[in-house]
């Protein structure tokens, strides 16, 4: 036992009390024959990792620190942005996964110590760990665009993690007069989930041209390509003339905002916004930096087998946090290779080798309500990079007939249902 | 299970992603998913 043991039992006990029987303190075991695993982080990565460590080996001790009592779900918020979904459709609970066996833990993590295996939280408790999994997605760079602090993102909201500011962008589309310009920033790559930003450009076009129909919106982009390029291109040709997606080679770059003045500056040109979205850069999560696991990029090297960080031994990194070669930062992928460092860590607190992993991704987008297309990939790691296998997954038919479209839209929801289901239901 | 894995693999059987997603597996990959697949009933 550890000097930090008895504080942890204590108050995951009180804290958590009733919420399982797992969490009633136990019949003291042999050192080692509970391993004891903390998570940092509920959200796909990391709610995924918590419970199928459980179902990997009951053995398992298993701890989810997550600051937030409700789940609010990135995928599908853009619906809720143009008024098409509930944002009550987006919220998940903690109460089955503690049910499962997980000691859920409603504290942020403030630091670790890697050296001791622990981890503090907010209130002052230190965890111990034989194995820590930090899953703490993105964070949103406030350093990185002239003028874009977190003051300025309650005027101009990035809604870049879902929940409020989700809820904030959709007020002002929906108070904005006929005729207002929404103006868009996207950042330049890597960051949470790409796709989602011209998904996003999309729908707010549906919601303009079905609302607000002398309203336009102007997309002023950091790169000149992007995934399924010619998907969204062909969907916006068909249906917004209101859309003009300026990219990096037109003047599109961001390169400030003024959220007094209500403007956005590019290379070329300064755009005067009646509403403005604003999707900064980003990088890892705070905890994984104070863990020591983040490199100069702001995001986490990691190995492709186990997620174990390369900078950080005993910290395993997963989701948008992680740098995985050739992995999106999607929440497909974060639930699937949280499944595989799941069963690898299984392995490993028994000494055991995990068996080499492959994993699919699949991402859908939608341009229209009815109107859905996806990317695919099969990954597998070669020589300590993760690549996707030759000849398998890329986009859905350029040509494809509307029904195809309508099909994809229908299992983009079921996809979503399934994947929350599975974490949290 | 397989053989629909393998008709997905070779673009006998209409799909919106599974033929991308099957192209990712060999034939043993395949067995291994469906004798998983089938251990849990």
């Amino acid at each position: 036992m550890t000097a930090t043991r008895p504080t942890r039992r204590q108050f995951v006990t009180t804290a958590a009390a009733g919420a399982s029987a797992s969490l009633f303190p136990r019949p003291l075991l042999a050192q080692g024959s509970q391993p004891r695993i903390v998570v940092v982080g509920g959200g796909f990565a990391g709610a995924t990792a918590a419970r199928f460590l459980k179902r990997a080996d009951p053995r398992l001790d298993v701890t989810l620190v997550e600051p937030n009592p409700i789940f609010a779900a990135c995928p599908f918020s853009n619906e809720v942005i143009a008024g098409l979904r509930d944002m009550r459709a987006q919220l998940f609970g903690y109460d089955r996964i503690a049910a499962a066996g997980v000691a859920v833990v409603h504290q942020a993590a403030t630091a670790v110590d890697g050296r001791a295996r622990s981890v503090t939280l907010g209130n002052g408790t230190k965890l111990g760990y034989e194995r820590l999994i930090l899953a703490p997605g993105s964070d949103l760079r406030f350093d990185a665009l002239p003028g874009y602090d977190e003051g300025a993102a309650e005027r101009m909201p990035h809604a870049w993690k879902a929940g409020d500011q989700t809820l904030l962008l959709r007020r002002q589309l929906e108070a904005m007069e006929d005729g207002g310009t929404v103006v868009m920033a996207l950042p330049a790559l890597p960051y949470r989930c790409p796709p989602a930003s011209y998904e996003r450009a999309s729908l707010i076009a549906y919601y303009l041209k079905t609302r607000k129909p002398r309203s336009k919106l102007v997309v002023l982009d950091a790169k000149d390509t992007f995934s399924m390029q010619r998907l969204f291109e062909n969907a916006w040709q068909e249906l917004y003339p209101n859309l003009e997606w300026v990219p990096v080679s037109s003047g599109g770059n961001p390169t400030s905002v003024d959220a007094a003045a209500m403007t956005v500056s590019s290379d070329f040109d300064t755009y005067k916004a009646a509403v403005a979205n604003i999707i900064p850069p980003q990088k890892a999560g705070r905890i994984a930096e104070l863990a020591g696991t983040a490199d100069r990029t702001g995001w986490c090297p990691v190995d492709p087998v186990t997620f174990e960080s390369h900078l950080a031994p005993g910290i395993h990194v997963l989701g948008d946090a992680a740098i995985a070669g050739a992995v999106p930062k999607s929440a497909f992928a974060a639930n699937a290779v949280a499944k595989i460092c799941a069963a690898a860590v299984a392995k490993l607190v028994f000494g055991e080798r995990p068996a080499p992993p492959k994993f699919v991704n699949t991402c859908y987008s939608l341009a229209a309500p009815d109107y859905g297309f996806s990317i695919v990939g099969v990954y597998h790691p070669v020589n300590g990079q993760w690549l996707e296998v030759e000849g398998a997954g890329g986009v859905s038919p350029a040509d494809a007939p509307r029904m195809f479209r309508s099909q994809e839209a229908k299992f983009a929801n079921g996809w979503f249902n399934a994947i929350t289901s599975e974490i949290f239901g | 299970m397989v053989a629909a894995m393998q008709a997905y693999r070779g673009g006998q059987r209409p799909a919106t992603v599974m033929d991308r997603i099957a192209k990712g597996f060999s034939d043993d990959e395949i067995k291994a998913i469906a004798a998983w697949f089938a251990a849990q009933r």
